[in-house]
């Protein structure tokens, strides 16, 4: 009788420690994994909040939509990443930082030259940065 | 004295036999629970890493641009998370009425996979009369609301 009990004590004891060692593994994990996810959202915010955007000029000439937008912010953006909206369509166009040659890197202070080829005067131009940031105005 | 013999190893089987019945409930049911922890550890994860942007002007032609009354709205992908180039990811409401007909186009890609960075063009069939209106999408959880007017 005493040794029944201790043999399906020891049973249920066993598959109670493998029971908590599969919980705590899932949860240590997923703990984890939120845990990271939310550490990327506090520095997406944090470069969206330090991100600016100054639209210098925009004009259109001769079939040729032109603007210059200055990083006026402290974050340093992906050029390639930047959208460019002309009347509510996106448009890929030629963007060249100002000065840099060769560079997909738009520093804080510098400013980017964009230009579109477009057939007729457009009436709004933005610019978006990667994180969402916007400038925009009439041309 | 045989008897109590007989008797002692009935009795360890059946506590046995129990014993494992009880470990396997435990151990099975557990596992469900942690799988589903795991599982929806990943879909908060993709929540919170999941952002977008509506960068329309709203300066700009909105509705109509094509004289079919669909609304266009461009939104960017500023999150961490690819998603989907499907509509049945994004979630559209128009004036406060679920907009079921909407279509979304990744801009400069065809891969069926809207990356971070990345522009979607939205288009919706939406009849409006002239004045203000406001547009809701959510997507995983993470909603942008737009105002423009006709």
């Amino acid at each position: 009788m005493g040794f029944s009990v201790s043999a399906s004590t020891g049973i249920v004891f066993l598959a109670a420690f493998v029971a908590f060692g599969t919980l705590f593994t899932a949860g240590s994990n997923g703990y984890e994994r939120v845990s990271n996810a939310h550490h990327d959202a506090t520095d997406r915010a944090l470069r969206q909040s330090n991100t600016d955007l100054q639209l210098d000029n925009v004009s259109y000439q001769n079939g040729v939509l032109s603007a210059n937008v200055t990083n006026v912010g402290t974050t340093t953006l992906d050029v390639n990443e930047t959208s460019v909206v002309v009347d509510n369509a996106v448009y890929t166009g030629t963007r060249t930082v100002v000065g840099v040659s060769g560079t997909s890197l738009w520093a804080p202070g510098e400013t980017m030259r964009v230009t579109v080829s477009l057939p007729s005067r457009p009436s709004r131009f933005d610019l978006v940065s990667p994180n969402g940031v916007s400038v925009g105005g009439a041309v | 004295m045989a008897s109590v013999s007989v008797s002692h190893l009935i009795i360890f089987i059946a506590s046995i036999v129990v014993a494992a019945s009880v470990a396997g409930v435990l151990t099975n049911g557990v596992s469900d629970v942690s799988q589903s922890l795991s599982q929806h550890s990943v879909d908060v994860a993709k929540k919170v890493r999941t952002n977008v942007a509506i960068i329309s002007d709203a300066g700009a032609t909105v509705y109509n641009r094509s004289g079919n009354d669909n609304v266009t709205l461009l939104v960017k992908n500023t999150g961490e998370q690819p998603i989907p180039a499907d509509p049945s990811v994004v979630d559209v409401v128009s004036d406060g009425g679920y907009v079921s007909n909407d279509n979304l186009t990744v801009v400069g890609s065809s891969t069926g996979t809207w990356r971070p960075g990345q522009v979607a063009r939205l288009t919706f069939h939406e009849p409006l009369s002239p004045g203000d209106h406001r547009v809701k999408i959510v997507v995983n959880g993470d909603s942008e609301v737009f105002r423009f007017h006709t």
